[in-house]
């Protein structure tokens, strides 16, 4: 509407009208001076002339011009009449076009007041609920915390109770160990105290026999303590041999033991590696596994001595055992560890299973 | 001195020699990560259209606890126990040996299969089956489902289906479907096509029913159709989203997320009687919810936290309580048979894969190492899950075991392959 | 007068002349769109919106295309996880708003989309979120809610196949089709 108005002015139409007017009082106005000369040319021919009319017909003739001059005026005014009311129903149209024009215009303003108080309404809801969003998420956020801070502090605790159960077993570990060495401590100081005695009594030995050299004249005595002092010494010999044969069971048991912890490594990662556990295993099943092995290491029996209750678990720990063996490391324990072996358990309790 | 001697000797002897107590104990606490080795022979007898044992090799291996040996390894050809010689199988490591044959009948073919124990050097299990010609496929995969039974205790889901969605073609002129296939990808049906998406397929309890998302009416809305007699019937058809249906442990509702009133918010069908019942209330978007197994619960995604979250509803109290709090996406979470596990998608730092939650501890673990997989969804018996992902630019379906240990990929020559839905045991 | 019923119509000519010229040269804005320099390739198929929106709707609003006075860009571009409308798409919005203000029986659906990360059924939420975020707008520009519809469509019809930030850029958005 704003364009229509730039390009359609009362411009034209307010010349045109002025024209129309300028230009009927102009026709009119020159109508007089037009019929003035007739006039004159009349009076030139007036010597000659014999009027034939009448006073009537002059009488009428003046009533005919009267009526037409008011003929023309009635026309005349019938003319503005019109031009006006031409005037006035433009000016009506030009008022109406221009009424309706602010009507729409305020309309227009309406609705966008309309608009912008709905889209007030709607931001402040959204605010409202972004404000509800942020109060969850809070909320959230501190449950969030809440929940890390327990789970912080129960890490805490199993980390504590953790390292608790590790200085435990190292204590334990420890203790074993000391008291290992204190065992053989005990052994070396036992070995050297027989030891000294040992040489204590060889020396004591050697000066009974001096002293029975020393004493060989006295004959009766003498055999006699000759006869007792070769009883003793026969004892002392046989002690003597007993105890060398002790020494050398001693060391072999030692060899003997650090060997069979190594076979009992072997074993154990041997039984673990060929381990399937079946799926649906929990760490709470446990089945125990008692083996006869040969002194070649190959496997004579197993069997289940403590079910697991799970007939998957109880096979697939009897296949691990059967998998391993044979055990050939066996062949090369000492025969004091071998005895161990040849008769065992297998305790299989799952840690970890995921 | 003399004295003592014989007691410290005796000592000593107690200490190192115990000869006869078998009291000796070593404990066993971890295994091998590896899985079972077993071998499957060529079955004997008649010659089939289908290789028997190479179906039942390929369904062992993909369940991810067993290691079927290659053929070239195969030392020996037993069709039956009689002919096995233990002695052959320990030499190549195999824990199990699976041989059979077949004959030829009036119907079809009748297949027999024996299942032997190397180590314990016994037989375990020794079956004979009757299938038509077209059936053979089915056979196979009953012979699977009875040795993965036998040796883990567990029920095998060899025999079940999948459903899938694909979409092929140029993007102004793409095509969609809907298919229903064996649980291995093979013998594929097209049970729906349109020229709109379709999403998100879900077996009734029974196996006899899809529901699923389609847009061809030009908004989403939700269908049930019944496999037999492909009749469907539209069941939602509100403004907004209509998506993400899943059925009750009962069959008898569908759980589903509409956002007829203004955004997504978790509502339960009655199929019956078509009564909802609206179960969230909040401004953020609540969806893809899925039953727990006992009926009591669904687990849901929420972003109310401001990302999404999984969220457990119970029908009882109406509470939602949230689940995971590790990372900041977590979505699309599936129960285990057992409700003790969640599946779902999981964004970590290589993008989103498919990770699982053990609801006692809250532990999470990722199980693949894909980064755009979406839509897990769990075998009838717990121990895999199906899922989508891309290969390049193409959709395919991946498998998982659900311990993580093993995965594969469907073949597929149909396009884009997307939204798989594991189906119940068909019984 | 004789020139007034003239004038009328003269004017309404004159001024549709005018409008038209102004649209027209709306269409430079294109280039500018996406801050990315170097996606080249998606481009011109998809910002004209002129083609692309047909397809994109499923076949069914090809010949809507083309209606004189529909502004010519139709697709506007979110950020990722986002759905707030970016201040250099305001512009294409308004543009829109006033056509539908002016042309009372048009109707538009607001096809919201996302990229394909995440799972689907979010995804439809995302999008759906992106669509009513025009629709807000367009309803605080004064455009009647019977004229608009949202339909979300996820990650369902990606404008642009792939995996990398550019063809995600180009997938999180929401289509105005006519």
């Amino acid at each position: 509407m704003a364009k229509q108005e730039r390009r359609v002015g009362y411009g034209l139409p307010v010349v045109l009208a002025v024209g129309l007017h300028v230009g009927i009082l102009l026709l009119s106005v020159l109508r007089w001076p037009a019929s003035e000369p007739e006039q004159t040319s009349s009076a030139i021919v007036q010597a000659t002339l014999v009027s034939t009319e009448t006073a009537t017909d002059q009488a009428q003739r003046a009533k005919e011009a009267q009526a037409r001059a008011a003929e023309s005026q009635a026309q005349q005014e019938k003319a503005q009449e019109q031009e006006q009311q031409q005037a006035e129903q433009q000016r009506r149209a030009e008022e109406q076009a221009r009424e309706r024009r602010e009507a729409e215009q305020q309309a227009l303003q309406e609705t966008r007041q309309q608009a912008e108080q709905e889209a007030q309404r709607r931001a402040e809801r959204a605010e409202q609920q972004a404000a509800e969003r942020e109060a969850q998420a809070e909320a959230e956020r501190q449950r969030q915390a809440e929940k890390a801070r327990q789970q912080a502090e129960a890490e805490k605790q199993r980390q504590a109770e953790e390292a608790r159960r590790q200085a435990e077993a190292e204590k334990q570990r420890q203790a074993e160990e000391a008291r290992r060495q204190a065992e053989a401590e005990k052994q070396r100081q036992a070995e050297e105290a027989r030891r000294q005695a040992e040489a204590e009594k060889q020396r004591q030995a050697e000066e009974a026999r001096k002293q029975a050299e020393a004493e060989k004249q006295r004959q009766a005595e003498a055999a006699a303590r000759r006869a007792a002092e070769a009883a003793e010494r026969a004892s002392e010999q046989a002690l003597a041999s007993s105890i060398a044969g002790e020494e050398q069971a001693i060391a072999n048991a030692k060899q003997a033991a650090q060997a069979a912890n190594g076979f009992k490594n072997l074993v154990k990662r041997a039984v673990e590696q060929a381990w399937n556990i079946p799926p649906g295993a929990t760490n709470q099943m446990r089945a125990v596994v008692s083996l006869e092995l040969l002194p070649t290491g190959e496997l004579v029996n197993a069997s289940i001595s403590q079910s697991s209750g799970n007939a998957s678990f109880d096979r697939s720990v009897l296949q691990a055992v059967e998998r391993a063996a044979p055990f050939r490391e066996m062949r090369e324990l000492p025969a004091a560890a071998q005895r161990q072996f040849r008769e065992f358990n297998l305790d299989f309790n799952p840690e970890d299973v995921r | 001195m003399k004295r003592l001697a014989p007691f410290m000797l005796g000592w000593l002897m107690l200490l190192f020699g115990n000869p006869a107590s078998a009291d000796l104990t070593i404990e066993i606490t971890k295994g091998s990560d590896e899985a079972i080795p077993i071998a499957v022979v060529p079955f004997g007898g008649q010659q089939l259209p289908e290789d028997i044992a190479q179906i039942v090799s390929d369904d062992l291996a993909h369940s991810g606890q067993f290691d079927p040996l290659s053929r070239s390894t195969l030392i020996a050809s037993p069709t039956t126990s009689d002919e096995v010689r233990y002695r052959d199988w320990r030499a190549v490591d195999s824990n199990y040996l699976v041989v059979g044959q077949a004959s030829q009948t009036d119907q079809g073919y009748r297949i027999q299969f024996e299942l032997m124990d190397i180590y314990g050097e016994r037989r375990m299990l020794g079956e004979a089956v009757n299938v038509s010609a077209n059936q053979l496929r089915s056979g196979a995969h009953y012979i699977s489902d009875k040795v993965y039974e036998a040796i883990t205790g567990i029920r095998g889901a060899f025999s079940t289906r999948i459903a899938y969605v694909t979409a092929q073609g140029a993007a102004d002129s793409r095509r969609f479907a809907l298919h229903v296939a064996d649980a291995d990808g093979h013998n594929s049906q097209q049970i729906l096509s349109s020229r709109e998406p379709i999403m998100s397929p879900a077996w009734s309890p029974d196996g006899d029913k899809l529901a699923y998302v389609s847009f061809e009416s030009g908004n989403s809305a939700i269908y049930i159709q019944n496999l037999a007699t492909s009749q469907r019937v539209q069941v939602t058809s509100f403004p907004g989203i209509n998506g993400a249906p899943t059925w009750s442990p009962d069959g008898r509702k569908l759980a589903m997320s509409l956002s007829k009133d203004g955004q997504p918010e978790i509502y339960v069908m009655d199929i019956g009687s078509r009564s909802f019942q609206r179960l969230t209330r909040n401004d953020s978007i609540d969806t893809e919810p899925s039953w727990a197994p006992d009926g009591d619960s669904l687990v849901f995604t929420s972003d109310r936290s401001g990302g999404p979250q999984l969220y457990r509803y119970s029908l009882g109290s109406g509470e939602s309580q949230r689940l995971t709090f590790t990372g900041n996406y977590n979505s699309r979470g599936r129960y285990s048979p057992d409700g003790e596990t969640l599946f779902m998608i999981h964004r970590g730092n290589s993008g989103f894969s498919v990770a699982k939650q053990n609801l006692d501890n809250d532990r999470l673990t990722i199980l693949t190492d894909s980064q755009w997989d979406e839509s897990p969804s769990v075998a009838p018996n717990g121990s895999m899950v199906i899922f989508a992902t891309q290969q390049g630019n193409n959709g395919v379906l991946g498998v998982v075991s659900a311990d993580g240990n093993a995965s594969y990929r469907l073949p597929s020559a149909e396009g884009d392959v997307r939204e798989p839905a594991w189906s119940p045991f068909m019984n | 007068m004789k020139f007034k019923p003239y004038a009328k119509s003269l004017a309404v000519a004159v001024s549709l002349a005018v409008m038209a010229g102004c649209s027209s040269s709306g269409g430079t804005q294109d280039g500018s769109m996406d801050g990315t320099t170097a996606g080249g390739q998606g481009q011109g198929g998809v910002t004209t919106g002129q083609g692309v929106s047909g397809g994109q709707a499923s076949g069914s609003q090809v010949g809507a295309g083309q209606r004189a006075g529909i502004p010519d860009v139709r697709t506007i571009y979110f950020d990722y996880d986002k759905d707030t409308i970016r201040p250099e798409f305001e512009s294409v919005l308004n543009e829109h708003a006033e056509y539908l203000r002016n042309h009372s029986n048009a109707q538009v659906v607001l096809q919201g989309h996302a990229d394909e990360r995440g799972t689907r059924e979010y995804n439809l939420g995302l999008g759906e979120r992106r669509a009513q975020s025009v629709e807000r707008y367009l309803s605080v520009q004064g455009v009647s809610s019977s004229q608009v519809d949202v339909v979300s469509y996820g990650e369902e019809r990606p404008a642009v196949q792939g995996h990398s930030e550019q063809a995600y850029a180009k997938n999180r958005r929401v289509v105005i089709a006519y």
